[in-house]
């Protein structure tokens, strides 16, 4: 039986073509970049043509793209270059503003270990019940101190748009010098098609949710920008990540966004079709399934997030896994810390929902025959658990 | 090293055993909140004369190990007596499971307590264990199954439980946690839920000293 996998937000298999276009700088053109020579230039350009794609599709210059070694490193050189910048300029503490629903790996942790060290005071945005951050919310959270606000295009669990461009248009209304920072390591290829130079200073994102290698994190930092190094290496190429170039990873990254651009609206309209076809199946074939997040407004096509009432996600996940089918959940048992997911608190203040939530992050290379396996086991699989739930109601039981 | 289940608690998993609830019900006890992740009732049927559990029924809303801890504990307490009964102790559900992994030991403890709150409801209402039976043993038995996750063993065995006083229906617990420790909330909720199931408890107060007192 093969797998059907539906969790591409924490793992992706990386296309055979990236793998060639790896194996090319790894075993053939294994050089180091140097000026002058053959070898060197070749490799030179070869970086070159990499942050080239990647900045067209940011929208931003070339030589503004930089390479980094994951979204935790990504994420930690953003934010924390914005403080250290902003410390040696005004000698007086950062504000940042965020949402109560980042992600905890990467954004919440940075700014939480900030705050505890005294080098930043955060004001985490509330959201409404579709998980969107109103950009009015924004405007009147900026104050003397605001250095950036940073957040995600799109939610990690319950796959909430933002309206990044009216958030952007508000700060910039505010408070020019005020940094935008997006997180787009979970969003790559699940937006709209825009131009995040339009409406952001700083991105960075990873190309190994679309197909790539993992390590292939990509930030695109618009000129002029005020961020310092926080990791000293080497400032030969990228003047603010430090790093030297990890050329195969790098190479990998940017064939994985080539193909990903191939047809980029085929893509999203099929992960739409997938996700209208999980949706209504479930509703359809399982009573009492509540849809977390927005929905069919507002919510990116890759997620699917829900919750069966009065069973547990995590015997959820389990019962799928045994069937072959990989989800993934919010419930605390499956957290390394037993917390229950914070999205799902944040949208409903509903423990036994975000216990019980499963989540379903689709790929383009997800196909109907996946969705119709999941289909045909969710039924069985919640009757089971509510069958043995003591809090599921009597015609559950027979 | 990868956490995995084990054939035996798959088995209980996928196939539980005495599964269900029992009507007129001669002692029943639910424990733990859909809201706190898990849940497990838990139904007994006694003999008078023999105090043999001649039945007993359980259902559950957890995670796996939780519902093949609730299963192994259905199948170990069967045919015992209560007093037997109550010496079950998740150590020995595990054991008979053949092995949890640490991490997951917490989520085995709750279908125990439920059989032991269950047979305290039983003694109870035979009025053999009364409100002002309450003490500093009886609260010590229960923090017994409060488990530290990192350690995967119980926080009283893990000497992180300072003090415990009882002053009428007033139980006050001093525990040495790090204040940044992030199971610290998750070992106060289990302690406060743990302890409230005793007779006679009218408020608790769980104080956390810090590790390095």
């Amino acid at each position: 039986m093969e797998r059907v996998y539906f969790d591409h937000c924490r793992s992706t298999f990386v296309d055979k073509r990236v793998i060639e276009e790896m194996n090319i700088w790894m075993t053939e053109k294994y050089w180091a970049p140097a000026p002058f020579t053959s070898t060197g230039t070749e490799i030179q350009e070869a970086i070159e043509e990499a942050q080239a794609v990647w900045a067209s599709f940011f929208g931003g210059k070339p030589d503004e793209v930089q390479f980094a070694p994951s979204e935790v490193v990504a994420s930690n050189i953003t934010i924390r270059g914005v403080v250290e910048s902003y410390w040696k300029k005004h000698d007086t503490m950062p504000h940042i503003i965020t949402t109560e629903i980042e992600a905890g790996s990467t954004v919440l942790s940075v700014l939480r270990k900030l705050e505890k060290g005294k080098l930043a005071e955060v004001t985490y945005l509330k959201v409404d019940e579709n998980g969107l951050v109103s950009p009015d919310d924004v405007k009147n959270a900026i104050k003397d101190n605001t250095a950036m606000v940073v957040m995600a295009d799109v939610n990690f669990m319950v796959g909430t748009v933002q309206d990044v461009t009216a958030i952007g248009k508000a700060i910039k209304e505010k408070k020019e010098d005020v940094m935008f920072v997006i997180d787009a390591t979970r969003s790559l290829g699940r937006t709209p098609r825009w131009k995040y130079a339009d409406f952001a200073d700083v991105v960075y994102t990873d190309a190994h949710r679309i197909h790539g290698p993992k390590g292939s994190s990509v930030l695109w930092i618009k000129g002029g920008a005020s961020i310092s190094p926080i990791i000293w290496g080497s400032v030969t190429y990228f003047k603010i990540t430090q790093e030297k170039p990890n050329v195969p990873v790098i190479r990998g990254g940017m064939k994985a966004l080539q193909i990903l651009l191939e047809d980029y609206e085929g893509k999203y309209e099929k992960m739409k079709n997938l996700q209208k076809m999980l949706f209504d199946g479930m509703l359809e074939r399982i009573p009492e399934v509540q849809i977390n997040g927005p929905w069919p407004k507002y919510r990116s096509p890759s997620n699917v997030c829900v919750t069966f009432k009065y069973i547990e996600g995590e015997a959820v996940q389990m019962y799928f896994d045994m069937n072959g089918i990989t989800v993934d959940t919010g419930s605390a048992c499956a957290n390394p810390f037993l917390q229950a997911n914070h999205v799902i608190l944040a949208l409903y203040n509903d423990y036994a929902r975000a216990h019980g939530s499963i989540r379903l992050i689709l790929s383009w290379y997800n196909t109907e025959e996946d969705v119709n396996r999941f289909l045909d086991v969710a039924p069985e699989v919640v009757k089971t658990l509510r069958r043995i739930s003591p809090v599921a109601p009597e015609i559950y039981k027979k | 090293m990868a956490i995995k289940y084990n054939e035996k608690v798959v088995d209980h998993f996928l196939h539980p055993r005495n599964l269900g609830r029992i009507e007129n019900p001669d002692a029943e006890a639910v424990v733990g909140s859909p809201a706190c992740g898990d849940q497990v009732a838990i139904y007994l049927k006694i003999d008078p004369e023999t105090e043999k559990i001649e039945d007993i029924k359980f259902e559950s809303f957890g995670c796996a190990s939780n519902i093949a801890t609730a299963s192994i504990i259905t199948e170990l307490a069967k045919g015992k007596t209560i007093d037997e009964a109550m010496d079950i102790t998740w150590k020995k559900a595990v054991d008979e499971l053949g092995g949890l992994p640490p991490i997951k030991y917490h989520c085995s403890v709750l279908a125990v307590d439920g059989l032991r709150s269950a047979i305290r409801h039983y003694l109870m209402k035979e009025g053999r264990i009364k409100p002002e039976d309450l003490n500093n043993d009886l609260v010590r038995g229960e923090l017994y199954h409060v488990i530290y996750p990192p350690l995967g063993i119980d926080i009283v065995s893990a000497k992180r439980v300072k003090y415990i006083g009882v002053d009428d229906g007033v139980v006050t617990i001093d525990i040495a946690f790090d204040d940044e420790d992030p199971y610290l909330d998750e070992i106060i909720h289990e302690i406060e839920e743990k302890v409230s199931v005793l007779p006679g408890v009218k408020e608790i107060k769980v104080n956390n000293v810090g590790l390095y007192e």
